[in-house]
């Protein structure tokens, strides 16, 4: 007898897109709540803190009435769903702090997050593409353990230490650049690297494998029985099929990177989203970390949605199926 | 029958890294031109390390200790990159153990007819399909066309194994390695893959080196058999010699167990 699968299953398993997209919304509907439910677990609640960041010590009264109007006595649920409502209106909420909208303040923030993180990953992409796939050709060569020496090294290093390095050869004894600021590209130099370097001595390592992996494939040794030219091998095959997990690996790290790297932005002072967030966990701004938390599972979300498909895109196997329908034959049966 | 060899390998000596026993040892066996040799032995006796071996193709770890591989009269180690790459593909192809092993899966059919007639030849896409065309169609493919446009997962293991004669055909080489061309396929495809394989032997006077486990087919197609039994070759000669008088009790075996299937 056939094991017999629910329609539900099936509809999973054909529906790719779709079942992404569905999944894509009730996780986030989760990590909605669990944002909502975890700060209002906190110890100082909302109206406590509009007063204390304000510099106001509140009457026990005052407190009170404050959050009859802030709804902080209505059930949980009921809260939720009254945020629920709000966010659905782009309304985040205010700041505590600053008394500006959330919304407003994440969207100030974020064009200087993006400047920071589209350099950093342009600058990764250009580093270890061409360094991973050297060390890949070239496996066992000087050219390869060299660069596996110091992309060891470079993974190593903790972000923060190599900031500080980088401030002070470059910048202090230097004088390269500026130590603090924003606006001018100099300033955005030291961040980026910052940012870029470990990241791409990861890079170095996993696009390496990934070629590597290629490169063991049985269709590698039929192109070369064949007398394909290495720079066609390499730029018409290999590279096609180390593709999918770099961009993979790409959609993973474009998560972290549009997060704003707290620590990096904090050090070298730029404005962006990490330095924000980093910020209203000082005063305990919960309606900023809740707008920020919301937006790191968007980005993670969307980033992981996208790495898919484009994984998809790139399978012949699963093009062939069309867009909408997933492959149900999987790859391992060769 | 008697004529040059296309391929010789003199004494020679392979061994693989981690192993004390060597996948072929002083090993010597000539290829004559235009004539058909086949290498039977059982499971792991070195046939497909020989192959490999005079494509200049080890796999990793493989390393040739002793002995020379000679194409054409000239020793294969001492050939520059260029010339390596000339000669694989054009002047000798490969069929490999898997027929898969020779396409791209990412990449259509067609295209990697054209890019392996490209490699050789400097005619345009238009002269690489006709090429291919014209040997496809007498490997039993009545729309090469269609063929052209399918991704090799989408193929049988017999039209896989047929695309993948095509391909190394196409380029009419003096001396084609084949690595089991039958043994994934049904006794019937393998009959008719046989059949190609010698139509296309005769037709194009290509020299083939078939390994194969079945000394049926061995029998049908080869003027010579080789016997290998753990690196070692124990036995050479013209195919009626080893099928009537064999010497070898290990090569009785085989026969008897031929006769018993
Ligand atoms: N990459 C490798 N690394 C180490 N040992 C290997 C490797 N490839 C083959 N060998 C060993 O070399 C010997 C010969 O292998 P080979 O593949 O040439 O045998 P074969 O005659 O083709 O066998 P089969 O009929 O199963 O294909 C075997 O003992 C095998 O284990
Ligand atoms: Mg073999």
């Amino acid at each position: 007898m056939t094991r017999r699968t629910s329609p539900f299953a099936r509809f999973w398993k054909r529906h790719f897109i779709l079942s992404r997209l569905i999944s894509f919304l009730l996780v986030l509907l989760g990590v909605s709540f669990l944002t909502f439910v975890v700060s209002s677990l906190a110890p100082s609640d909302g109206a406590e803190m509009y007063y204390l960041s304000r510099g106001i010590t509140p009457s026990p009264q005052l407190l009170e009435e404050t959050r009859e109007q802030m709804g902080l006595n209505q059930p949980l649920l009921v809260q939720y769903l009254h945020w629920l409502q709000n966010l659905l209106r782009g309304d985040l909420g205010e700041s505590y702090n600053f008394g500006e909208s959330v919304l407003r303040q994440l969207t100030r923030k974020l064009p200087n997050t993006l400047a920071l993180a589209g350099a950093a990953f342009l600058l990764t992409a250009l580093l270890s593409l061409p360094l991973g796939a050297l060390a890949a050709v070239r496996r066992g060569k000087v050219s390869d353990l060299l660069i596996r020496a110091i992309s060891f090294v470079g993974v190593s290093v903790p972000n923060f230490w190599l900031a500080l390095l980088l401030l002070y050869f470059l910048a202090v004894q230097l004088g390269l650049f500026p130590v603090i600021g924003t606006g001018v590209l100099k300033s955005m130099a030291l961040p980026v690297l910052t940012l870029a370097l470990p990241l791409s001595c990861s890079y170095v390592r996993q696009i390496r494998t990934a070629f590597l992996e290629e490169m063991g494939k049985d269709y590698y040794i039929g192109l070369k029985a064949r007398g394909i030219p290495g720079w066609r091998i390499f730029f018409s095959h290999l590279l096609s099929g180390a593709l999918s997990p770099i961009v993979t690996l790409a959609g993973m790290s474009v998560g972290s990177l549009l997060g704003g790297a707290a620590i990096v932005e904090t050090i070298f002072g730029w404005p962006g989203l990490g330095s924000m967030v980093v910020d209203a966990i000082r005063v305990r701004d919960y309606p900023v970390i809740q707008g920020y938390v919301l937006w790191m599972a968007v980005i993670y979300l969307l980033a992981g949605l996208v790495t898919d498909l484009v994984c998809c895109l790139l399978d012949p196997r699963q093009r062939q199926k069309g867009f909408w329908r997933r492959n149900v034959r999987k790859e391992g049966a060769k | 029958m008697s004529g040059r060899n296309i391929l010789f390998y003199d004494q020679v000596t392979v061994r693989y890294r981690g192993r004390t026993e060597p996948a072929a040892y002083k090993l010597t066996l000539p290829v004559p031109e235009k004539a058909v040799t086949a290498i039977v032995g059982e499971s792991g006796s070195g046939k497909s390390t020989l192959l490999r071996l005079a494509m200049g193709l080890l796999p990793t770890g493989g390393e040739q200790a002793e002995g020379r591989v000679l194409f054409n009269g000239e020793e294969i180690s001492t050939f520059s990159k260029k010339r390596l790459r000339e000669i694989r593909g054009g002047e000798m192809a490969m069929v490999f153990q898997d027929p898969g092993a020779c396409f791209d899966p990412r990449r259509k059919l067609g295209m990697q007819f054209v890019e392996s007639y490209k490699a050789h030849r400097a005619g345009g896409k238009r002269e690489a399909l006709d090429a291919a065309g014209g040997i496809l169609s007498g490997l039993g493919f009545s729309d090469p066309g269609d063929l052209f446009r399918r991704y090799s997962f989408e193929l049988s293991g017999g039209q896989l194994q047929r695309a993948a004669l095509g391909m190394a055909m196409m380029m009419k080489p003096k001396l084609l390695l084949c690595d089991e061309p039958t043994s994934a396929l049904d006794p019937v495809v393998q009959a008719e893959v046989a059949g190609y394989l010698k139509d296309l032997h005769q037709k194009a006077g290509t020299a083939l080196l078939l390994v194969t486990h079945n000394l049926g087919l061995a029998a049908a197609l080869g003027d010579y058999i080789a016997v290998m039994e753990k690196g070692h070759l124990i036995e050479y000669g013209p195919t009626e010699q080893i099928i009537h008088s064999p010497q070898e009790g290990y090569t009785k075996r085989l026969i008897e167990s031929v006769w018993e299937v």
